[in-house]
């Protein structure tokens, strides 16, 4: 991974989601258009990762985009694309609530879910939205202190659901690399949400 | 779906964002190392690479004519060295090149010396000095070489405590403490250096120097105590797995500290002629060194770490008598490893064998 650090804009103009933004804001629809294919087939690859069935992928890339031009303006986001991939991210994991079979989940998401379960107990989602706002303000403050890299390796097995031997390859690390940074992460995490007053 | 998939979908998007960035730098990186690769071919170069593949074809062609027409008569082969080429492969196909944080003293006493890994905090002794430390992503292949430096820009020069570690002379191996935040450092941690070109009389020099009573452990793949005891046959080798208790792993690592014998400079044809059966184990030194131990029944103790970048290896000769009893001890009191679906034990041969992790 680089050293140096790219700013996020700096890929949103790279990518031409500056001047979709622009669209977006003036209620064109050649912005909505203009998303979906430079965007599109990245979005339903990541869908994949959570999605088995192709229909199924297709409908939250659906979902998202709509969201998407629902939502800007008056939402600005940073990066239009990490944005839709947050979108994305939460119509696959709201799609794969209604799956009844484990076979249709992905195996690379079964295993990140495990390992995130054995941090902190397997909690189910009959929790409170609030018990998760608390976590995910954890989680981020705890994201924010670490290298880099980790963060980023960190969010590729659990925020994106890839298999270490995907991360590994992406990187170019080894996957004895990849295993042994997530385990520490997490180590850390628990070590953060116990003095937090978690227990597993 | 559990309570972290809610969880995750609050990710600050300035992290999604910024992992959105690392992929597509990777990509590019391996895009742009992957054209380099190309225009760096010469003529000469892209003749080679299609002779070298016809000319392969052809020995092979001749090598089976002469093999299945009787044209040689069959000669022994070293099948240690084919064993070892197939459970340590210097390449695979899917990645030739892969992305390392390296890290190396810029200057003074230690500049040679090579990072192994992070030191128990209780292994850590006196502060003895200062240094600076120069570190960066680098494309190596996967034997370790350095296939291109890193850009000047993108090494970082990073501050560093140095201390020495208990009971260890600091002619041997020594600790740094970040004062710098490295990319894949932290100031917390203490990172052990060693001298891979360090040279040891013989193997109680070298347990002595790392203070292997208090600091090694005997393990085989993550958390667990084994040992894989290979025949070697005339065309193959068997394998087989002994789990081993906390009884016989005593007994072995106070057998192994007491070896006596000496250094030498052995090849492979030397090390494995006459050697029937070897003992494999891994070692790992809370000082974060950790390796492959070996022991060959001709009379051999060698040890390969396995984070020095294929530096540091050392080789002892032990007496043959030693060696065999240390293999036997292993074989007598280990445990069989069987697996819970076959219920036979695991003794393949051949390239169907189940390889050691």
């Amino acid at each position: 991974m680089n050293t140096v650090k790219s700013e996020p804009k700096t890929a949103e103009k790279r990518t031409g989601g500056g001047e979709i933004l622009a669209l977006l804001n003036a209620r064109d629809e050649a912005g909505a258009e203009a998303m979906a294919r430079l965007y599109g087939t990245r979005l339903k690859a990541f869908a994949a990762r959570f999605l088995s069935d192709g229909r199924d992928q297709e409908e939250v890339v659906n979902d998202a985009l709509l969201k998407a031009w629902q939502a800007i303006p008056p939402a600005q986001p940073e990066s239009l694309e990490a944005f839709l991939m947050t979108l994305t991210r939460r119509a696959a994991i709201s799609r794969l609530r209604r799956l009844t079979r484990k076979s249709e989940v992905p195996q690379s998401h079964l295993e990140a879910q495990q390992e995130l379960e054995e941090v902190l107990g397997a909690a189910n989602d009959t929790e409170s939205e609030a018990a998760a706002a608390e976590l995910s303000r954890i989680l981020n403050a705890y994201l924010a202190g670490l290298p880099r890299r980790d963060r980023v390796i960190f969010l590729e097995r659990y925020y994106g659901s890839r298999s270490l031997s995907e991360i590994a390859r992406l990187f170019g690390l080894s996957r004895s690399t990849v295993d042994k940074t997530l385990k520490r992460v997490r180590d850390g995490l628990r070590e953060k949400l116990e003095s937090e007053g978690y227990t597993p | 779906m559990n309570l972290w998939d809610n969880v995750l979908n609050a990710t600050d998007e300035a992290f999604v964002s910024e992992m959105l960035e690392e992929e597509r730098a990777a990509e590019e990186r391996r895009a742009d190392a992957a054209n380099e690769h190309r225009t760096e071919e010469n003529p000469g170069r892209r003749l080679k690479k299609w002779l070298i593949p016809a000319a392969a074809c052809l020995i092979l062609g001749v090598l089976i004519w002469g093999v299945s027409g009787g044209l040689f008569r069959r000669t022994p082969v070293n099948t240690w060295e084919q064993w070892n080429a197939y459970l340590h492969p210097t390449k695979e196909p899917e990645a030739m090149l892969a992305e390392e944080y390296r890290a190396r003293i810029a200057e003074g006493p230690y500049a040679s010396w090579l990072p192994v890994a992070v030191c128990a905090e209780n292994r850590v002794g006196e502060k003895i000095g200062d240094t600076v430390v120069k570190a960066a992503w680098t494309y190596v292949g996967l034997d370790g070489t350095v296939l291109r430096e890193p850009e000047e820009e993108k090494i970082e020069t990073l501050r560093a405590e140095v201390y020495s570690l208990r009971n260890i002379s600091p002619e041997t191996a020594v600790c740094l403490k970040y004062l710098d935040r490295g990319d894949a450092l932290t100031l917390t941690h203490y990172y052990t250096f060693l001298d891979p070109a360090a040279a040891f009389a013989g193997p109680a020099e070298f347990f002595g120097a790392l203070d292997a009573a208090e600091t090694m452990s005997l393990f085989y793949s993550e958390n667990v105590t084994a040992a894989a005891v290979e025949t070697a046959g005339e065309k193959d080798v068997s394998y087989t797995r002994y789990f081993v208790g906390e009884d016989l792993a005593a007994a072995l690592r106070e057998r192994i500290l007491a070896l006596t014998g000496e250094a030498v400079q052995a090849d492979e044809q030397t090390l494995y002629a006459a050697c029937g059966k070897r003992a494999l184990c891994s070692l790992k030194f809370s000082i974060g060194l950790s390796g492959r131990l070996q022991i060959l029944e001709s009379g051999y103790l060698s040890f390969f770490p396995d984070n020095l970048h294929g530096e540091g290896s050392q080789t002892f000769r032990i007496s043959r008598s030693v060696a065999s009893d240390l293999i036997r001890l292993i074989e007598d009191r280990g445990t069989l490893d069987v697996p819970d679906d076959s219920g036979t034990v695991i003794a393949t041969t051949g390239t169907d064998i189940a390889t050691p992790e």
